[in-house]
């Protein structure tokens, strides 16, 4: 899953979050609960391209973006940047490199400091400006997130939830990064105002030559502003490719689900689409894996347990494997292995 | 970059919402606390301007008189001291040794909480210890304990309440820490390479010190009514200084007859707590603003 | 012609401030007939859930109903005693709320919950009431309603527990269920399951349906008929196709054109700068001229009123006979951007 020019790659990455267990409990035997949260996840981000990641809540998504910008350290595999494996430690200029845009608008700044305080600051502690320029050089922040220079002088509860939002990119473009990892940043904004941030990402991106991460819950976004698209489940990539291809053709089965189970406008009225009476009829097969697992003790595919077209096959996790016909496209599915395999044939 | 779409324009009845916020930071509560709390203060300074009486001088012959008393407006106590005197040099002694006694636990407390709450882990629960040790023991033994160390007086008072008042500020601040540093914003200057030490003091600790802050307005009156309590056991502020808690603890002898000589310097007590308790209101309502 | 199942005329919602009295909901009339599937339509602030609430009489403190009239069967319900009143909205109505945990009672099982009005007000004996609670989960989609009768609601899902509050709401057997963004804490594929079994609950029981929603795709999926919110009032209601093909208030038109599709990737997104008007002061001119990009002085001077639109339409818009205009217009200036972007 390599080309030449990628900016940004990982390999293999984990992060496991393990339960609290206190001393007596230990003593005791308790094995703390150990959860997944990202389970070897393969990824690559190009220069100047959009990568639009999506899943649903608790499939990973967040933590994958959070241990990338190096909040979280890995629990296995690496992060390169620029060609270079990420230390435990970063250095400066590595932590600034990669930034970060939050979701919620109201959590996400400091309540008690002004725009300025906010800016000035990582101006100053990064030694992105001379000192008698940081002032000038928080005023270009402003024009450039699109708000008047009077936003300096004010604190974050004085800002509607949009505005919020264009201080919290303001906050991760002060340091000049050439990685903006996107989390969920319009999920928590009224519909007319997600628009104008989803611009405004876009238009950064182009004029300032940025790399980005996108990601969303919400499909219609990620098409929105994807170059490439990836789809996550349970800790896994299990579907990549072109934005454009991946929509029109998904070929693993729950990037369908997804992508069918997305509200239209004003749709003709059919019946309810893949609900749980269709996957009933599976049940047969789901039990036949279940009793190949137990058996050979394999991790079966996690998408089995939901999966309208689960085969015995799915005993055993798919690798993601690229598609033949698109070096672009890479799905991890027994039956998109079956159709590569047929090709190479 | 002239294509960026300009934002919506910064608060379209900001009129409207700079008057909520002017109203806001000089509220009523906090208006009213801060001048009756000032009163007390000034009171306490000003004490030789407002009485030419020696609050410590003896006048046998002149005792338990009641309040009206001429040259005594507030009347003498059981040896003979003015209690107008008294009351004033009184505040004086109670003021210092309540706000100093508060002082040190807010600190340290506060720190020792930042601390604990940011890191978790085996650092936390070592505190967590520490902290439940601290509340099991009892507060008079260790004073009795450190009287005998150190002599009684004002000092033994500072270091007792120091060594116990701590704990208090630590489980507050830490609990607001666990909350905070899950914020985004934590994350965020975490995000952009800040070193620990700061994020902790610049970011963290404006936003969690306020709780404690509301606390250490009513933790002054605990202290001044942990005096009154030492007193009862010989080991407060050793006489003859005057101060409320004593003067308490001198008229409860004679409560039935001369019920005045308690109500005076408790009253004291009780305004001094309500314009803590203003001001405490008064800070909340501003940082809610 | 038979008269609406449900009719609300200018309704208005206070809610008092420190500083001001919030005018939340400014005048709102609306109907659903019977059997009927209707979507309210609006933004954070627009009046829509307090509008829903307040039919039920459940406002949230301290906001309360300044004025309105609500009308059952043609009948006027608000001159009823407070307690006739509820009985007859609770017997009419019921409602699903968007946060299904906080819904549901922690400590009861979910099939309990289900039972409680046939065993309590209906007078079913236990057995019935178990009965009808099993039947009802099935109705909702819940597959083994047997065992899961048996659970606590932090033992399901998120869309399990939304379908047992449909399953609740619909033992009332309620001529009318009010839905306040019942799907908007689901995931996407959770999402697609519970509209389906409101989609299906329409086609099968002849229940109408009052549908709150930020999303006009969620929405679309299950009315016929749509009343679009700004501000504290109704600026466009009609037939739900005809409505989003060809809207007539620029409110409408610009939040279609600002949801991106799931099936197309457009150049650029329209955008609505501004927000909508702080509500403590009171509107003058009409309340989205100020965001409005074909506004014009008239529009600032004089609130506008609803009035008809074409067939079954209303649309409080003056400038709604150029409705045609504005969709060209929009319609150039981003096909120009995106030429002069590439």
């Amino acid at each position: 899953m390599t080309t030449g020019n990628e900016i940004l790659s990982v390999h293999g990455l984990a992060r496991h979050f393990t339960a609290h267990v206190s001393v007596v409990e230990r003593l005791f035997g308790t094995k703390p609960a150990v959860s997944r949260a990202v389970d070897g996840v393969d990824l690559v981000l190009r220069k100047g391209e959009t990568l639009g990641l999506v899943g649903e809540s608790g499939c990973g998504k967040s933590t994958l973006a959070r241990t990338i910008v190096g909040l979280y350290q890995p629990s296995a595999g690496e992060i390169r940047y620029d060609g270079k494996a990420l230390p435990a430690k970063r250095t400066r200029a590595q932590q600034r490199a990669i930034q970060m845009v939050f979701q919620d608008p109201y959590s996400s700044l400091n309540p008690r400091m002004t725009v300025e305080q906010m800016l000035s600051e990582l101006l100053r502690f990064h030694n992105l400006v001379p000192r008698n320029r940081v002032h000038e050089r928080t005023r270009e922040l402003m024009h450039l997130v699109g708000l008047p220079e009077r936003a300096l002088g004010q604190r974050p509860r004085q800002f509607s939830g949009g505005q919020r939002q264009r201080v919290g990119i303001a906050r991760a473009l002060a340091l000049e990064p050439s990685v903006l990892l996107a989390d969920e940043p319009v999920s928590a904004l009224d519909v007319s105002v997600q628009a104008t941030i989803i611009n405004l990402l876009a238009e950064l991106k182009e004029t300032l030559n940025l790399s980005m991460i996108f990601v969303s819950h919400n499909m219609a976004v990620v098409r929105q502003v994807g170059d490439r698209t990836a789809v996550m489940y349970s800790g896994r990539i299990v579907e990549t490719g072109n934005t454009d291809t991946l929509f029109d053709d998904p070929v693993h089965p729950y990037t369908r689900l997804l992508i069918g189970s997305v509200p239209r406008l004003v749709t003709v009225e059919g019946p309810a689409r893949a609900s749980e009476g269709a996957s009933e009829d599976r049940a047969a097969v789901r039990a036949e894996v279940a009793r190949a697992v137990a058996r050979d003790g394999t991790q079966a595919c996690r998408f089995a347990d939901r999966c309208p077209s689960v085969v015995a096959g799915c005993a055993v996790e798919p690798a993601l494997l690229a598609d033949p016909g698109d070096p672009n496209r890479w799905a991890a599915c027994v039956h998109v292995a079956h159709r590569s395999e047929g090709a190479i044939r | 970059m002239s294509a960026v779409t300009t934002a919506d324009p910064p608060a379209s009845a900001a009129a409207g919402a700079r008057r909520r916020r002017r109203r806001g930071r000089w509220n009523p509560p906090l208006i009213s606390g801060l001048v009756l709390f000032g009163l007390i203060v000034a009171c306490a300074l000003c004490a030789p301007l407002l009485t030419s009486q020696d609050p410590i001088k003896q006048n046998l012959a002149q005792a338990f008189l009641a309040p009206g008393a001429p040259g005594h407006p507030l009347g003498t106590d059981s040896f003979g001291r003015d209690v107008l005197a008294r009351m004033l040099y009184g505040a004086r002694t109670d003021l210092q040794v309540g706000v100093l006694a508060v002082v040190s636990p807010f600190l340290i407390g506060s720190l020792i909480g930042l601390v604990a709450g940011w890191f978790g882990g085996w650092i936390d629960a070592v505190i967590g210890r520490v902290v439940d040790v601290v509340i099991a023991f009892p507060f008079l033994v260790l004073v009795i304990a450190l009287v005998f160390a150190i002599g009684p007086g004002t000092t033994s008072i500072y270091v007792a309440i120091t060594l116990v008042g701590w704990v208090a500020y630590c489980r507050i601040v830490r609990g607001q820490m666990l909350v905070a540093k899950e914020q985004e914003y934590a994350m965020a200057a975490r995000a952009s390479g800040l070193p620990t030490w700061r994020i902790l003091l610049r970011h963290l600790l404006p936003n969690v010190v306020l709780q404690a802050v509301i606390f250490s307005m009513s933790d002054i009156v605990l202290t001044l009514l942990a005096i009154v309590t030492l007193g009862f056991l010989g080991l407060g502020v050793p006489p003859p200084t005057p101060d409320w808690g004593t003067m308490i603890q001198e008229g409860q002898q004679f409560i039935l007859t001369k019920w005045y000589m308690s109500t005076i310097p408790g009253l004291a007590v009780v305004i001094t707590g309500l314009a803590l308790a203003l001001i405490a209101d008064g800070i909340v309502e501003r940082a809610n603003q | 012609m038979t008269p609406p199942l449900l009719e609300v005329r200018d309704l208005h919602v206070d809610i008092p401030m420190p500083y001001g009295r919030l005018h939340a909901v400014r005048g709102v009339s609306l109907s659903v007939d019977i059997a009927e599937s209707v979507g309210l339509v609006g933004e954070s602030g627009s009046g829509k859930s307090l509008t829903l609430r307040a039919l039920l009489g459940l406002l949230p403190r301290p906001a309360r109903i300044v004025s309105g009239t609500i009308l059952i069967d043609g009948e006027d319900v608000t001159g009823l005693s407070a307690k006739q009143l509820k009985r007859r909205l609770t017997d009419t109505m019921s409602m699903i709320f968007q946060d299904s945990l906080t819904a549901l009672n922690p400590v009861m099982r979910v099939g309990d919950q289900i039972a409680e009005v046939p065993l309590r007000k209906l007078g079913k004996s236990r057995s019935e009431a178990k009965a009808i609670a099993v039947g009802l989960m099935r109705e909702v989609g819940i597959a083994d309603p047997e065992r899961r009768y048996q659970l606590y609601p932090h033992e399901l899902s998120g869309g399990m527990r939304q379908r047992i509050c449909i399953a609740i709401a619909l033992s009332t057997k309620p001529r009318l269920i009010l839905a306040d963004e019942p799907t908007t804490a689901l995931d996407v594929t959770i999402q697609a399951q519970v509209l389906g079994v409101l989609r299906q609950l329409k086609q099968e029981e002849q229940v109408g349906l009052l549908l709150v929603s930020h999303d006009l795709a969620v929405v679309s999926q299950t009315c016929s008929r749509l009343y679009v919110m700004y501000a504290g009032k109704v600026v466009e209601s009609g037939d739900l196709v005809d409505l989003v093909t060809a809207p007539r208030h620029p409110y409408t038109f610009s939040l279609l054109r600002s949801v991106p599709d799931p099936d197309k990737r457009v150049a650029r997104l329209l955008t609505i700068d501004g927000r909508p008007p702080d509500l403590t002061d009171p509107v003058t001119g009409c309340s989205f001229a100020p965001r409005c990009p074909f506004a014009e002085d008239a529009c600032r001077e004089a609130e506008p009123e609803l009035a008809p639109a074409g067939s079954a339409r209303l649309s409080a818009c003056r400038r709604v006979d150029t409705a045609q205009r504005w969709t060209a217009m929009v319609e150039q200036e981003v096909s120009q951007e995106a030429v002069s972007r590439q």
